[in-house]
């Protein structure tokens, strides 16, 4: 029977062979995108979860606040964070605290260079509270001395190969010798906290610190804190007693500055995006949108199928009566049937399967993710390929079986073939498929052209800074105490070179955050800090950048005070509570215990991508204890591979041994729309095959539609009718459905679309021509589509299908 | 072996009832060749249809052996209809995807037959019918009268008691339908009871009893000496 079934399921696959292979390409296409979509997915929502005690885990989040609003909102909080909440709450099992190193070189007897990427001060706690482990050294004594560090296995690798790394020394920037106790596993891939050196946190704490404050400033942000609860505990009520408590521990003013937030472990990665994140972390939003379209495509070519099977029905019926007539039941009927979705699911899944494996270097390329893709390994994308398997086979396969199963022979073999499917609830469905198609396509449409609308918005919005012509050049990595000198003179030679129109160098450059929050009060007021990003730059950096001056001045070289003057942006200003800039001038602040005068205040200018909010701006003057991590060069053209000659050897003068590190700030800027861009790319590339699934579908069941009717259209045209009128007769219905559907897209890809742009400080608003547009544009391919077909059985001759 | 009742069978629609037939009483034996003739609408097929069980009167009794086939369930008539009847029609109606074999084949597989045995059994009708070199062909590739020769071998193929034909010859060229009409003799020489309907007057001459339908009434009920 079996064999049977098979038997015949072939012959009908190959038989109907336009409509099967419309089915198959589509199951391909749709079990293809899938595939790719579930892996990526799977992989960020993979992150940290190794860890055994994970639902236990939370990060504190800190949140400098300013008459009830955050304006400042840190991954990496304050420095008390962690010791007072254990001190407080026995909640608390344990914490353990992380400080980034910075940049910085680490050499091994000066035969090892090694600039690794995230180095971290780390409490021994870290190894009870993750499931990290030790690879060589005694986890008693985990960095438990000052100048101790442990090292992960690949930078044991990197640095001595095969040697055994415990017990080496290896010297940062030439200044402090760590000894290895340890080598530590690398984090996964996967993991929002990676490592590659980690140096004892009693280094920091006890020997650079060396006061406490470390451990007890509330004002000082920067630092990972990671708490452990004991099991069973209510975070959410633990989080709302953090207010008493800083009242408690401090005071009224502190309790009404700063909010502490828990935020569970295992969903930072897609749900935490704050200042000072570990990395970038990833978009909840974005993983959503694309598990949600990458189903979409599969999703019509099941309804395709569904809807080419129920369609064809009718020319199954005849055998269906005569299976009934020689003893079929309806079970063995539902069997055959079923054998044919089985048949075409499972050689469209090993297709899939196989393609997949085939692009996958290439779908690594687009979503530049490291994702390990290896099937077998992943229980969960295998469960997928089952899931999608079965679940296609029998929404596929079901609702055609029954449908047909259901057929009375006395009915189908009456008169011998102008049998009529009178199924009301068929027709329905039919209709109900290709209006979810429609809308599938439309919202696509309208949602792509937003996207792409919202990046071109943020990439042509008048940023306030001028990015153009500029190139960077970072400071040396390991530098002296002689270096502020030198950057001085290397900034004077840089403007000697013809193609140079000026210099600036400063802490910051566009492109990235600030990199330095400091807490600031007005100058001899007891008044409680505000939070405040704050870079140091030349007097000339706002001239360099062309930043536009709302009230006062710049710095000025020539105005000795200048080195204890600073300027604002209007929001700072604003965070001080002046309605108008220039109330803000003159105004004294308390800089980490330094005096500065307020001269000047800038616009708000977009130091990040307009995607991100404004932050309150302080800017200082360079000084021997700032000194410059880049240099800007504006050129007078872009036209640079004479002039990096002369840059370089001027570099080689002042920081031999240095290698040159240089990058345009155009460039620079615009990787900050990297994701944005990424999105697009998949989301339109997905849009598309949705959209071209959807045509096939569309496609085949007009000349099916056409195929049946052929001879009403002949009749029509014997009596009179043109091929206008038949081509509206067969085209009618169909765009009845797609305004139908775009009745139904509008309100539901604006709720979506506006989620997504609700992820943007500067947003677009969404316009209505978004959807007069995509409506037209699926009205057009749908006519397209369909205009071959309905032209094809509009002129062909009425005596073919009459004749007999 | 079947008894029929005051079979009743109508169309309503909003105004009136359409009778297709009306008071239909009627007895076969086993062993009988009957023909049911009348003109175009006289409810034959319908009658055919009631008796082979694709159909259910509106009214009426109907007894196939000791079975009371108006009181059964649907399985249970389907299994009745399954092991005891072949139909043959006019149009053939062979399952166009599968061959000559697999279309014979085909009713012994939904009676679970082993597979020797679907072997043999096809093999012997394959050579009583003269039809061994078209096994592999598919229907389209036989003439009418050689499609209607598979038609009757896969009706007889799981021996059924009862064969029953809606004008098994209406598509036929004479030559052909003499051929089918032919091995139908045979066959109820044999001991097949055969019900067929037929509008040719020569052909109704092959059985032993001819129904006459008019406006879904029984107009005569005769018995041919042979």
């Amino acid at each position: 029977m079996l064999k049977n079934n098979l038997k015949i399921a072939f012959r009908h696959l190959i038989k109907d062979k336009y409509i099967s292979a419309i089915n198959f390409i589509g199951l391909v296409v749709g079990m293809v995108a899938v595939l790719f979509i579930w892996q990526y997915v799977a992989f960020e929502r993979s992150y940290d979860k190794i860890h055994e005690q994970g639902d236990r885990i939370f990060r504190v989040q800190t949140d400098r606040v300013k008459n009830g609003v955050p304006f400042m909102q840190f991954a990496s909080g304050a420095a008390c964070a962690g010791p007072v909440i254990a001190q407080n709450f026995p909640e608390v099992e344990k914490y353990v605290k992380l400080v980034e190193a910075g940049k910085a070189l680490y050499t091994y007897q000066d035969k090892v260079t090694f600039q690794p990427k995230k180095v971290y001060f780390a409490m021994p706690s870290l190894l009870d509270i993750f499931s990290f482990s030790l690879l060589e050294g005694n986890p008693e004594t985990f960095l438990n001395e000052p100048f101790t560090a442990s090292i992960s296995e690949s930078t044991a690798k990197s640095m001595f190969g095969e040697e055994n790394p415990i017990g080496k020394i290896i010297t940062r920037n030439g200044l402090n010798d760590y000894t290895i106790t340890s080598v530590i596993n690398d984090a996964p891939l996967n993991s929002h906290l990676k490592f590659d050196i980690l140096l004892s946190y009693v280094t920091y704490s006890d020997v650079f610190i060396g006061n406490g404050s470390s451990e007890t400033a509330p004002y000082w942000d920067g630092f990972l804190t990671y708490l452990l609860l004991k099991p069973n505990t209510d975070w959410k009520a633990l989080e709302s007693k953090f207010p008493d408590m800083l009242e408690r521990t401090y005071d009224k003013e502190t309790r009404e500055g700063m909010v502490f937030y828990l935020q569970p472990f295992e969903a930072i990665h897609l749900s935490s995006n704050l200042l000072n994140e570990t990395e970038t972390p990833g978009d909840g939003n974005a993983v959503q949108f694309l598990l949600i379209i990458g189903s979409l495509v599969l999703i019509i070519a099941w309804f395709n199928y569904i809807n080419l099977s129920t369609a064809r029905s009718e020319l199954r019926a005849k055998e269906v009566g005569v299976r009934k007539v020689i003893g079929s039941t309806r079970a063995s009927l539902v069997q055959q049937f079923m054998t044919e979705a089985v048949l075409i699911n499972s050689a469209a899944i090993v297709i899939a399967f196989l393609l997949a494996q085939l692009l996958k270097p290439w779908f690594i390329d687009l979503v530049e993710k490291p994702i390990p893709l290896d099937i077998w390994d992943n229980w969960s994308v295998l469960a997928t390929i089952l899931a999608v398997f079965f679940i296609g086979t029998f929404l596929t396969g079901l609702y055609p079986a029954f449908l047909l199963s259901s057929f009375k022979p006395i009915s189908v073999l009456k008169g011998g073939g102008s049998f009529r499917l009178r199924s009301a609830g068929s027709g329905w469905l039919r209709k109900g498929l290709l209006v979810f198609q429609f809308i599938a396509s439309i919202g696509l449409i309208a949602s792509t052209i937003i996207i792409y609308n919202q990046l071109n918005f943020m990439q042509n919005k008048k940023l306030g800074v001028d990015i153009d012509q500029t190139l960077v050049i970072k400071s040396p990595i390991a530098t002296d105490s002689l270096y502020s000198q030198k950057a001085k003179t290397f900034k004077k030679q840089l403007q000697n070179i013809p193609i140079v129109k000026s210099v600036s160098s400063s802490t910051s450059v566009p492109g990235q955050p600030f990199g330095m929050t400091a807490g600031v009060s007005r100058w001899g007021t007891e008044e409680g800090a505000l939070g405040f990003h704050a870079f140091a730059a030349d007097f000339n950096f706002t001239d360099v950048y062309d930043i536009e001056v709302i009230a006062g001045r710049a710095l000025s070289e020539k105005q000795k005070s200048d080195v204890n003057s600073c300027i604002l942006n209007i929001k700072a200003s604003e965070v001080f509570e002046f309605e108008n800039p220039e109330n803000a001038l003159g105004l004294e602040i308390d800089f980490w215990g330094d005096r500065f005068k307020v001269v000047g205040v800038v616009s708000n200018y977009h130091n990040e991508s307009p995607k991100s909010e404004i932050e309150p701006m302080i800017l200082r003057p360079i000084n021997e204890r700032f000194t410059p991590d880049y240099f800007s060069l504006k050129l007078n053209t872009s036209e640079i591979s004479q002039s990096i000659a002369s840059i370089e050897k001027t570099w080689a003068q002042i920081f031999p041994g240095n290698p040159l590190e240089y990058f345009f700030l155009d460039d620079h800027y615009n990787q900050q729309y990297n994701a944005e861009k990424l999105f697009g790319k998949i989301f339109s590339l997905f849009s598309g095959l949705a959209i071209f699934v959807s045509c096939l579908g569309l496609f085949a069941l007009i000349a099916f539609q056409a195929e049946r009717k052929k001879k009403e259209i002949s009749i029509r045209k014997v009596l009179g009718a043109s091929v206008a009128s038949i081509i509206g007769l067969l085209s009618r219905d169909f765009i009845r459905l797609v305004f139908l559907a775009l009745i139904i897209t509008i309100p539901l890809s604006w709720y979506f679309m506006n989620n997504w742009l609700a992820g943007f400080a500067e947003r677009i608003s969404i316009q209505w021509w978004v959807f007069a547009l995509a409506g037209l544009l699926t009205v057009g391919i749908a006519f397209l589509t369909m205009s071959f077909q309905s032209i094809k059985a509009a002129l062909a001759s009425p005596v073919d299908s009459l004749g007999s | 072996m079947i008894k029929l009742n005051n079979i009743e069978r109508f169309y309503k629609n909003a105004a009136q009832k359409t009778w297709v037939l009306k008071d239909v009483s009627l007895e076969i034996e086993p062993g009988e060749f009957v023909t049911i003739m009348g003109p175009s609408g006289a409810g034959k097929s319908t009658l055919l249809n009631i008796i082979g069980m694709l159909d259910q009167p509106d009214s009426g009794t109907y007894q196939f052996f000791d079975e009371e086939v108006h009181r059964l369930r649907e399985r249970k008539r389907n299994d009745l209809h399954k092991y005891y009847m072949g139909f043959v029609f006019q149009a053939y109606y062979l399952i166009d995807e599968l061959t000559v074999y697999e279309n014979i084949e085909t009713p012994l597989l939904y009676r679970n037959v082993k597979k020797a045995e679907r072997q043999s059994r096809i093999a012997d009708v394959l050579d009583r019918f003269n039809i061994v070199a078209k096994k592999d062909l598919f229907p389209h590739q036989l003439s009418g009268g050689q499609q209607q020769l598979v038609g009757v071998a896969r009706a007889i193929i799981a021996n059924p008691k009862l064969l029953l034909a809606d004008e098994p010859t209406g598509n036929l060229h004479s030559s052909q339908g003499e051929i089918i009409m032919d091995l139908f003799k045979e066959l109820h020489n044999e001991g097949m009871t055969i019900i067929q309907v037929t509008h040719n007057e020569k052909y109704a001459n092959y059985g032993t009893r001819v129904i006459e339908l008019e406006d879904g009434f029984i107009k005569e009920d005769r018995r041919i000496n042979t």
